[in-house]
C-alpha cells in the first residue's frame, strides 16, 4: 500500500516547482481581480519566480529527497534538468516582452495568459524530471503538454500558428493515448507504477514478458513523440515553424529536454537492460539524426531548418539512451552524463538560435528565408556574432559548449564499444555543417540588398536574451567541468 | 468473476477502433473523440488490472486520466474553434500552409 | 617566477586578433593592415624569443614526461575518469612549426595590404585568429585540447575563403569544411578508442604514448591490442591524410587554393597542410610505431603515388595557383615517404621538409598573388614576358621555383636530400632504394612543369591577356612589387636561402626531436 500522507518537511525539496506554480497562480489571481492588464508585471513576476526556482535548484543540489510516497524524487539528476529547463524558460520569458508586442500585437493584451501558460508548462517539465512513478510522470507530461498546445496556437489570427497548434494537438493527444495504454500494460504486467517497484517485479521474474515488452515499447513510442524522434516527429516541423518563434524555442528546447529526462529515468530505473528495447533506441537514434540532418539541409526557411536541426539533435541525445541501455561495459554512466550535458548546452544554443530568428524574421520582419538574412551580420554585428556562435556550436565546432558536449557524447559511445554509432553521429554532424554555415554564409558573406528593412529599433529584452545565451554557450566551452562532472555524478547515482 | 483477459481483449479492441478512427477520419472533432476512445481503452485496462491486483493506485491514475482527458478536450476544442474560424471547416487535411 | 610562455604566446596572438577588430573601428581602412601587421609582430617576435632564449628541449615531447620544454598544465574537466587538461609544451618538432606559423602569418598580413580591399579589419582579425589556433595545434599536448585547436582552425579558414575568395568561393569554402570535418571525426573516434583501451587517467598524449609503448593496452570490444593498434593507425592515417592531403583525398585542396585570396593560400599551403603531416608524425608514427613500421611499405607507396600523381596533375594545369597547389600535394608526398622510412635522416628530413615547404609554398603563393593583383590573370597562357616589366617579382618567382625544384643552396634541396638519403637506407620499406628512386623522379616532373610555367610567363614578348606590346620595349600598365610587398617576399626568400645554406640552424633542433621516434622502431641504429 502506498503511503500518501506527507509532512511539511517534504515540501522543501519541491521549492522550485512550488515557486513556479505559485507565481503562475498569483498572476492568474492578479489578472482576475484587477481591471487593467498587467502583462509587464506578469513577466516580472515570472522572471523572478524562474530566478527563485533556479536558485532553489542550485541550493538544493546535493540533497536527495522523496515525496508523495516515493512517486516524486529530488536528486542530482532532477535538479540538473531543472537548471537546464529553467535556463530556457528564463530566456523565453524575458524575450517575450519585446516579441509578443511586435509579432502579435493583439496578443500583447494577453501577455498574462501567455506567461501563465509558459509557467505551467515549465512546472510540468520540472515535475517530469522528478517523477519516479508512471502516475506522476503521466500527469506531469500532460501538465507540460496542454499549455504547450495552447502556446503553439497562441497567435490566433495567424494561419501557420493555428495549423501548427492543431497538428501538435492531434498528434500529441494520440501519443498520450499510446503512452497511457503502454502504462496500463506495464501496470498489468508488473502490478506497479513506481519505477523501482517495476524494476523489482521484473527482477523477480514475476511478469508477463510479452505484455511488458509491448507496454514498455508503447511507453517508449509515447516519449519518442515528446522528443520528436523520427518517425514520431511528423508534428514537430510544422509545430515549430507555425508557433510564435519564442514558443518554438521553448517547445523545441525545454520540452525536448523534459522528454529526455523521463526517457532517461524510466529506462535506467524502471526497465533495466533485460527488456529488449536497446535496438529500438539504436534504430531511433540513427534514423532520427540522419533524417533530421537531411531534411534540414533542403529547407528554404531558417526557422524550419532549425526545426529539423532540433530533430537531429534528439538523435544525438538518443545515442546516450542506446549506449547506457546496452550496458556494454558498465561505463554507461559516462554516456548518460554526456547526453545530459549535451541537452543542457543544446537548450542554450537552440533557444538562442530561435531567438535570433524571432528577432530577424518576426520582430524586424526581414523575412524567413536564408536569402533574407543577407548581410545582416554586418548590420548588427552582436547578433551576427551570437548567431555564429550558436550555429557553429550546434554543428560541433569549438565556438561553444556544443563542441565539447558533442565530442564527449561521442566519446561516451566509443567508450562503451559503440564506435560505429559515434562515427555515424560524426558523419551526421559533419553534414549538419552544410546547413548551419549556410545561415552564416548569408549573414556574413553576402551583401545586404538595397531594399532591406530598416533595423533601427533595438528590442532590449530580446537582445539581452540572445546575448546571454551566446555568452553562456561560449562560457560552457571553457567552464565545462561543472556541467559534465555534475551530470556524470547524477548519472552514476541514477544507475546504481 | 470475469477473467482479466476479457477486459484486456475488450480494451485492445476499443483501442484499435479508436486508432482506426484517428487514422481514417478527417474531421478534427471525430478524431478527438477517437483519441478519447483510446484513452478510455487504457483506462479500462488499468481499472481491470487494479481490480485484479487489488491495488488502489490504478484507480487513482484513472481518476487523474479522466480529468486530464477533460482538460485535453477543452484545449483541443479551443484550437479547433480557431481552425474553424480561419478555414470554415475542421477538416484536418485542409490546413496545409507548410510543406513537409 | 616561471613565465607561462606558451600561454602568453597564445594570449598575445588572440589579443592581437581582438585588438585588430577593436582598433579597426578607429583607424582608416588603409591603416588597418598596418595596424594588424604591427600587432602580428608581437607573436612573431615572442615566438622567436621563446625559441632562442627559453626553448631547451632536446627530446621528443611524447616520449618522456619531461622532454617537452615550457610545459604548462591545468585541469579542465574530468570525464569518464579521464582528466582533460589544458596541457601545452614544445619540442624540436613543434617549436620550428610555431615560428613558421607566426612568420608566415605576419608575411601573409603584409602581403594582403594591396589585395584585400573590403572588410579589412575582419580579414586581418580572422588571420590572427587562425594564427592563434594554428599555434595551439602545435603546442597542445592534451588530446582534447589538440582537437579543440584543430577544429578551431576551420572556423576562420571558412570565412577567409568564403568572404574574400574568388568567384566560386562559397563552394570551395564549403568543400573545405565538408572534407576536413569528417576526417577529424575519424581521427577523434580512433584516438578515443585508443585512449579508452589504454591504461591512462588523463587525455595527455604523452601518457597515451607511454601506455601504448608499454603495451598497457587492453583490447577494444573484440579487437586484440595488436588489431586495435592497426585499426587506430588506419583511422588516424585516413583522417590526417585528408588534411595533408594525400592522393586520393586531395580534391578539396585545389579548389580551396584557387578560390582563397593569395594571403590565405599562403597560410593554407604553408601551415595548414602541415597540420596533417604533424598529426601523422605525432600520432601514427610516434604513438603507434609498431603499426607504422608494419605498414611502412604501404605508406611509402601512398607517399610516392602522391609525389608522382600530384606532379602529373600539376603538369596538366595552366592556372598558376593550381600548379602550386598540386605541387604541394607532390611535396607532401616526400614527407610521407620520409616518415615511413624511419631513419634519422628521413624523419628529420621529412620534418625539415614541412618547414621548408611551408616557406617555399608561402613565397610561391605570395608572388603569384602579386602577379595576379597586378595583371588580373593567373593563367600561364594569358601571360608572357613579365620579366620586362616586373623584374623583381619575376626574380622572386624564379627563385621560389628553383627552391621548389630543389636547387642546391635552397632549403628545398636540403630537405629532399635528407629525405632521399634517409629513405634509401630504410629498413622498414621494402625495396627502399627503388622506392626512393621513383620518388626522386618527381623532382624531374616538378622541374618540368615549373620551368614550363616560368618560361611561358616570364619570358618572351610582354603580353597580358588580350593586351600585347610590340617586342621593341613598349609597356603595359603593370607595376612591379612595391617596397611594402617586397619586404615579406625577401624575408621568406632569405629564410629559404638560410635554411639551404645552413640547414643545421633548424635541422639540429628537429633531429633532437625526431631521433627518439626513429629509435622506437630501429632500436637506436637507424
Amino acid at each position: 500500500m502506498v503511503e500518501l500522507g506527507f509532512q511539511q518537511a517534504d515540501l522543501l525539496p519541491l521549492a522550485p516547482e512550488i515557486a513556479i506554480l505559485g507565481s503562475a497562480l498569483l498572476i492568474l489571481l492578479i489578472d482576475s481581480f484587477s481591471r487593467g492588464k498587467h502583462g509587464k508585471a506578469a513577466v516580472a513576476i515570472a522572471a523572478a519566480s524562474v530566478a527563485a526556482a533556479f536558485a532553489a535548484s542550485l541550493a538544493l543540489y546535493g540533497t536527495t529527497a522523496e515525496a508523495f510516497g516515493g512517486t516524486f524524487v529530488v536528486d542530482g539528476f532532477s535538479l540538473f534538468f531543472n537548471v537546464a529547463i529553467l535556463l530556457v524558460t528564463a530566456l523565453v520569458v524575458v524575450s517575450s516582452l519585446d516579441y509578443l508586442e511586435e509579432f502579435y500585437p493583439e496578443g500583447a493584451d494577453e501577455l498574462t495568459e501567455y506567461v501563465v501558460l509558459l509557467l505551467f508548462a515549465t512546472a510540468g517539465m520540472m515535475l517530469m524530471a522528478s517523477s519516479r512513478s508512471l502516475v506522476t510522470a503521466f500527469i506531469a507530461l500532460e501538465l507540460a503538454a496542454l499549455p504547450s498546445y495552447a502556446l503553439v496556437a497562441f497567435a490566433k489570427r495567424n494561419r501557420a500558428s493555428i495549423e501548427g497548434g492543431m497538428k501538435y494537438f492531434v498528434l500529441g493527444a494520440l501519443s498520450s493515448a499510446f503512452l497511457l495504454y503502454g502504462i496500463s500494460l506495464v501496470y498489468g504486467a508488473t502490478g506497479a507504477f513506481d519505477f523501482v517497484a517495476i524494476a523489482d517485479a521484473i527482477a523477480a521474474g514475476d511478469v508477463e514478458p510479452g505484455v511488458l515488452s509491448l507496454g514498455s515499447l508503447l511507453v517508449l513510442f509515447g516519449l519518442a513523440f515528446k522528443v520528436a524522434a523520427v518517425p514520431f516527429h511528423v508534428w514537430a516541423p510544422d509545430a515549430y515553424t507555425g508557433a510564435p518563434t519564442t514558443i518554438a524555442a521553448f517547445v523545441s528546447s525545454a520540452s525536448k529536454i523534459a522528454g529526455f529526462v523521463l526517457l532517461f529515468r524510466l529506462f535506467t530505473t524502471a526497465f533495466p537492460a533485460e527488456v529488449d528495447w536497446v535496438y529500438a533506441a539504436i534504430v531511433l537514434s540513427v534514423v532520427t539524426m540522419t533524417y533530421g540532418n537531411f531534411a534540414a539541409a533542403v529547407q528554404d526557411s531558417v526557422k524550419r531548418m532549425l526545426a529539423y536541426s532540433s530533430i537531429a539533435h534528439a538523435g544525438y541525445a538518443l545515442i546516450a539512451v542506446a549506449v547506457f541501455s546496452a550496458e556494454a561495459t558498465g561505463d554507461s554512466a559516462f554516456a548518460l552524463g554526456a547526453g545530459m550535458s549535451h541537452l543542457l548546452v543544446y537548450g542554450l544554443m537552440n533557444t538562442g538560435a530561435f531567438l535570433v530568428v524571432a528577432l530577424v524574421d518576426d520582430y524586424y520582419g526581414a523575412g524567413y528565408t536564408f536569402e533574407d538574412y543577407a548581410g545582416l551580420g554586418r548590420k548588427m554585428p552582436a547578433v551576427g556574432l551570437a548567431m555564429a556562435v550558436f550555429m557553429l556550436s550546434l554543428a560541433g565546432l569549438p565556438t561553444g559548449g556544443g563542441f565539447v558536449s558533442k565530442l564527449v557524447l561521442f566519446a561516451g559511445a566509443v567508450n562503451s564499444g559503440f564506435w560505429w554509432l559515434a562515427l555515424l553521429g560524426g558523419v551526421n554532424s559533419a553534414l549538419s555543417l552544410y546547413y548551419y554555415t549556410r545561415v552564416l554564409k548569408w549573414m556574413w558573406v553576402e551583401e545586404a540588398p538595397e531594399d532591406q528593412v530598416e533595423l533601427d529599433r533595438k528590442p532590449l529584452a530580446l537582445y539581452a536574451s540572445i546575448l546571454f545565451a551566446a555568452v553562456a554557450t561560449v562560457a560552457l566551452l571553457f567552464a565545462f567541468a561543472p556541467v559534465i562532472e555534475t551530470a556524470t555524478a547524477a548519472a552514476e547515482a541514477l544507475l546504481e | 468473476m470475469v477473467p482479466p483477459s476479457y477486459y484486456v481483449l475488450l480494451s485492445a479492441l476499443i483501442f484499435a477502433i479508436g486508432l482506426y478512427g484517428v487514422l481514417t477520419r478527417r474531421n478534427a472533432v471525430v478524431i478527438l473523440m477517437c483519441v478519447e476512445l483510446m484513452l478510455n481503452a487504457a483506462n479500462l485496462n488499468i481499472v481491470a488490472f487494479a481490480a485484479y491486483l487489488g491495488d488502489v493506485t490504478g484507480q487513482i491514475l484513472v481518476l487523474f486520466a479522466l480529468a486530464i482527458a477533460a482538460a485535453e478536450v477543452a484545449v483541443g476544442l479551443g484550437i479547433f474553434i480557431l481552425v474553424y474560424r480561419e478555414y470554415g471547416t475542421v477538416d484536418v487535411t485542409l490546413p496545409r500552409g507548410m510543406r513537409w | 617566477m616561471e613565465v607561462p610562455w606558451l600561454t602568453l604566446l597564445l594570449t598575445v596572438t588572440f589579443a592581437a586578433a581582438v585588438a585588430t577588430l577593436a582598433v579597426g573601428r578607429y583607424v582608416s581602412d588603409e591603416r588597418t593592415g598596418h595596424v594588424a601587421f604591427a600587432l602580428s609582430l608581437a607573436p612573431l617576435l615572442l615566438s622567436i624569443y621563446i625559441w632562442l632564449m627559453e626553448f631547451t628541449a632536446d627530446g621528443n615531447a611524447l616520449l618522456g614526461a619531461d622532454n617537452a620544454a615550457l610545459q604548462e598544465s591545468y585541469s579542465w574537466f574530468t570525464f569518464a575518469g579521464y582528466e582533460v587538461q589544458y596541457y601545452v609544451g614544445v619540442d624540436g618538432i613543434s617549436m620550428p612549426l610555431v615560428v613558421l606559423t607566426t612568420l608566415l602569418a605576419s608575411a601573409a598580413i603584409m602581403s594582403a595590404w594591396p589585395s584585400i580591399t573590403s572588410h579589412r579589419k575582419e580579414f586581418y582579425s580572422l588571420v590572427l585568429f587562425l594564427e592563434a589556433a594554428l599555434i595551439g595545434v602545435f603546442v597542445a599536448l592534451d588530446l582534447f585540447l589538440f582537437f579543440v585547436f584543430w577544429e578551431a582552425v576551420l572556423i576562420p579558414m571558412y570565412f577567409l575563403i568564403a568572404v574574400w575568395g574568388g568567384s566560386d568561393r562559397r563552394y570551395a569554402a564549403m568543400k573545405f569544411l565538408i572534407y576536413t570535418n569528417p576526417a577529424f571525426l575519424v581521427v577523434f573516434v580512433s584516438a578515443t578508442a585508443l585512449i579508452f583501451s589504454a591504461d591512462v587517467n588523463t587525455l595527455s598524449i604523452v601518457d597515451l604514448t607511454a601506455a601504448v609503448h608499454d603495451d598497457a593496452l587492453t583490447g577494444y570490444f573484440g579487437l586484440t591490442p595488436e588489431q586495435l593498434k592497426l585499426a587506430a593507425f588506419a583511422g588516424l592515417f585516413i583522417g590526417f591524410a585528408v588534411k595533408v592531403p594525400v592522393v586520393p583525398f586531395h580534391t578539396w585542396l585545389p579548389d580551396a587554393h584557387v578560390e582563397a585570396p593569395s594571403p590565405v593560400s599562403v597560410l593554407l599551403a604553408g601551415v595548414l597542410l602541415k597540420m596533417g603531416t604533424y598529426g601523422l608524425l605525432r600520432f601514427n608514427f610516434t604513438v603507434l610505431p609498431e603499426a607504422a613500421a608494419a605498414v611502412a611499405g604501404l605508406v611509402a607507396a601512398v607517399g610516392v603515388v602522391s609525389v608522382i600523381y600530384g606532379a602529373l596533375l600539376a603538369m596538366a594545369q595552366t592556372d598558376l595557383k593550381r600548379i602550386v597547389a598540386y605541387s604541394s600535394i607532390s611535396s607532401m608526398g616526400y614527407v610521407l615517404l620520409g616518415l615511413a622510412a624511419y631513419t634519422y635522416y628521413s624523419v628529420g628530413g621529412a620534418t625539415f621538409q614541412m618547414i621548408s615547404h611551408g616557406l617555399i609554398s608561402g613565397l610561391m603563393f605570395m608572388v603569384v598573388g602579386v602577379v595576379y593583383h597586378e595583371t588580373h590573370h593567373r593563367d600561364v597562357r594569358e601571360l608572357s614576358g613579365l620579366w620586362r616589366q616586373t623584374p623583381v617579382a619575376a626574380f622572386i618567382f624564379l627563385a621560389a621555383a628553383f627552391a621548389y625544384m630543389g636547387l642546391p643552396g635552397m632549403s628545398g634541396f636540403a630537405a629532399e636530400a635528407f629525405v632521399f638519403i634517409g629513405s634509401a637506407a630504410s629498413t622498414t620499406i621494402p625495396y627502399a632504394p627503388l622506392v626512393t628512386m621513383t620518388a626522386m623522379f618527381g623532382i624531374v616532373l616538378v622541374a618540368g612543369y615549373l620551368l614550363f610555367a616560368l618560361q611561358k610567363t616570364l619570358f618572351g614578348e610582354l603580353r597580358i591577356g588580350e593586351h600585347q606590346t610590340a617586342a621593341d620595349g613598349g609597356s603595359l600598365d603593370v607595376s612591379d612589387v612595391s617596397l611594402a610587398q617586397a619586404v615579406p617576399l625577401f624575408a621568406l626568400l632569405a629564410a629559404i636561402v638560410l635554411l639551404g645554406v645552413q640547414p643545421d640552424v633548424v635541422y639540429d633542433v628537429i633531429a633532437d626531436g625526431t631521433a627518439g621516434v626513429v629509435d622506437l622502431v630501429t632500436g637506436g641504429d637507424g
